[in-house]
């Protein structure tokens, strides 16, 4: 705060407006002086005030029937409360208000300071905390979701109606598809946004440690377990428990997980004592699951269990479409991120854009946009500026066993092309000093410039 | 931080009080003595009621600004002032106005 914070001080006698507001202007407050609380509502209705300090015993409505209208009307004004000593129910219903703070009189003069201090700083803490749950909601809310196209607007209808709903969800797409994402976009538009999202990749731990992850485990259950841990499914009470990979769950821990899903209570590693957790649970996997049932490597029981809504995410190759919309999306976060102004992407690097396979998905497409705006030296992304992979040939030919060696030319000149065109950019268009920085000589650069069209636009 | 360490030197009490409140003091000594006037006053026409608020007053602000005393006597006013006790209340009122006459403020 540069200015000065605003008081507002509330007391009918005149010794205490005096050492009030003697002693908070003298330690950096600006003090406005009110007798009572009626006079204190008309105060607050005209000025704007950051921080309430009220005697509780005053004429013309008290302290708490002040800081109740307050609450009434909706305006949430870090309070302190001041009661004489010994009034206690005052002070025991001044904090089922909330009142931020509170102060006995008799005090000495630094304790409303550090009282005033202290509730301004909680109040900014909370009013942060207030802010980043509304920007990660933002975030996941359905505006955001990028794809116009038919497979994505059907996925996004899936999605909003699975975030109205507190069945299991199970989401299923390739690597990079978006599943995360949209578990995140069910949990934080829906019933219990307010809620913890809990998430545990499943495929990143070995079978004792993923039990102990999600099931929690008692001290001395195994070598190591010097204390007790709380498990995924009690951090996920009154939430949202995401399992990402669920394909790879080991099939001893599956039962289990049924146990929990059908029962919602379960007991934690080495542990005697039941739990219960009221938790949602969203799945994903970029596996058949199907097939892994016919394998006899996962439980029938437990995938209908878990796929009560199913949501699939479809590979990038499948809506090219969305490509504009994702690469603009991308550009802006990332010119914020590296503080560019990068204006667009060229014709040409958009449909080569639009011709890759991706086999990544909207991943591997974030990166590739995260690269080009790293590399982007102008205002408009070229195919220059494009990872390798993304050059002008089939990628699946790339590492086929069949006619590799007639791409090699196409290869060739596509990187000699990318190489000269970068280095005489970065030389100013100076041919000797772009073909010295390559190593090779200024007929050579001339020859290749004239071979591939490279011209200064 | 103010503190209230009265000694008695003979005739003399000390009170220590914080520096930072030296321009607040000599107002509200002269309040407090009009406030044992006030307190005479409303006993003679049986007004515990303002007794009580004014004994209230001074319990709240007194250990406040450095004067341990006002608090205790302004507490003792307070709960005699709810039982109608005038006779602890007069001997409160000479102890306190003995204590106002008498205090000699030392500035810390």
């Amino acid at each position: 705060m540069n200015q000065k914070p605003k008081v507002l001080f509330v007391d009918d006698n005149l010794q205490f407006q005096e050492l009030g507001r003697f002693i908070l202007e003298k330690n950096g407050f600006e003090v406005m002086i009110c007798n009572d609380g009626a006079e204190a509502l008309e105060a607050i209705g005209h000025k704007h005030v950051d921080l309430i300090v009220s005697d509780y015993k005053m004429p013309n409505l008290n302290g708490l029937q002040l800081l109740k209208t307050l609450k009434e009307e909706g305006l949430d004004i870090p309070f302190i409360l001041v009661t004489a000593h010994g009034s206690i129910d005052s002070t025991l219903e001044a904090i089922k208000l909330g009142t931020v703070e509170y102060l006995t009189k008799p005090f000495e003069p630094v304790e409303i300071v550090l009282a005033a201090q202290k509730a301004l700083n909680n109040w900014q803490v909370k009013k942060k905390l207030v802010r980043l749950q509304k920007e990660v909601r933002e975030k996941y809310s359905f505006q955001n979701l990028i794809g116009q196209s038919t497979s994505m607007q059907y996925a996004y209808r899936k999605i909003h109606k699975a975030s109205k709903s507190l069945s299991n969800v199970l989401i299923s797409g390739e690597t990079g598809t978006g599943k995360e994402l949209a578990a995140r976009a069910v949990h934080y538009n829906g019933l219990r946004k307010d809620g913890p999202f809990i998430a545990v990749n499943c495929s990143a731990f070995s079978e004792g440690i993923l039990e102990s992850e999600l099931f929690g485990h008692v001290k001395g259950a195994y070598t190591g377990a010097h204390r007790n841990h709380k498990g995924r499914f009690e951090l996920a009470d009154e939430g949202t428990l995401f399992l990402d990979e669920v394909g790879d769950v080991p099939l001893g821990i599956q039962v289990k997980l049924l146990r929990v899903l059908q029962e919602k209570q379960f007991e934690r590693v080495g542990g005697h004592d039941t739990l219960h957790s009221d938790f949602r649970i969203i799945a994903a996997t970029n596996k058949d699951l199907k097939e892994l049932i016919r394998r006899g490597l996962f439980r029938e029981d437990l995938f209908y269990r878990l796929s009560v809504i199913n949501i699939n995410m479809p590979p990038l190759r499948e809506h090219p479409e969305d490509i504009p919309l994702l690469i603009k999306h991308f550009l802006e976060q990332y010119n914020r991120i590296n503080k560019k102004h990068i204006k667009t992407f060229s014709l040409e690097a958009i449909k080569l854009m639009q011709k890759h396979s991706w086999p990544g998905s909207v991943r591997q497409l974030e990166n590739a946009v995260e690269s080009a705006v790293a590399m982007c030296e102008g205002n408009m992304i070229r195919t220059e500026d494009l990872p390798l992979e993304l050059s002008d040939f089939p990628s699946e030919k790339v590492s086929g066993s069949n006619g590799n060696q007639k791409y090699l030319p196409q290869v060739v000149a596509t990187v000699e092309k990318q190489m000269i065109q970068k280095a005489l950019d970065q030389n100013g268009w100076v041919k000797a000093c772009a073909a010295k920085a390559l190593g090779i000589s200024e007929r050579v650069i001339s020859y290749k410039m004239n071979k591939y069209g490279i011209t200064n636009r | 931080m103010s503190r209230d360490g009265q000694t008695e030197q003979g005739e003399k009490i000390i009170a220590v009080v914080d520096a930072e409140l030296k321009d607040l003091i000599p107002d509200f000594l002269e309040t407090w003595q009009e406030e044992v006037r006030s307190v005479s006053k409303a006993l003679e026409n049986d007004d515990y009621e303002t007794i009580c608020k004014l004994g209230h007053d001074m319990k709240g602000i007194g250990r406040s600004c450095g004067f341990d005393v006002v608090t205790e006597m302004g507490d003792e006013l307070e709960k005699a002032a709810k039982t109608k006790a005038s006779d602890v209340i007069v001997k409160t009122l000479d102890r306190l106005s003995y204590y106002l006459k008498r205090v000699e403020v030392i500035f810390v």
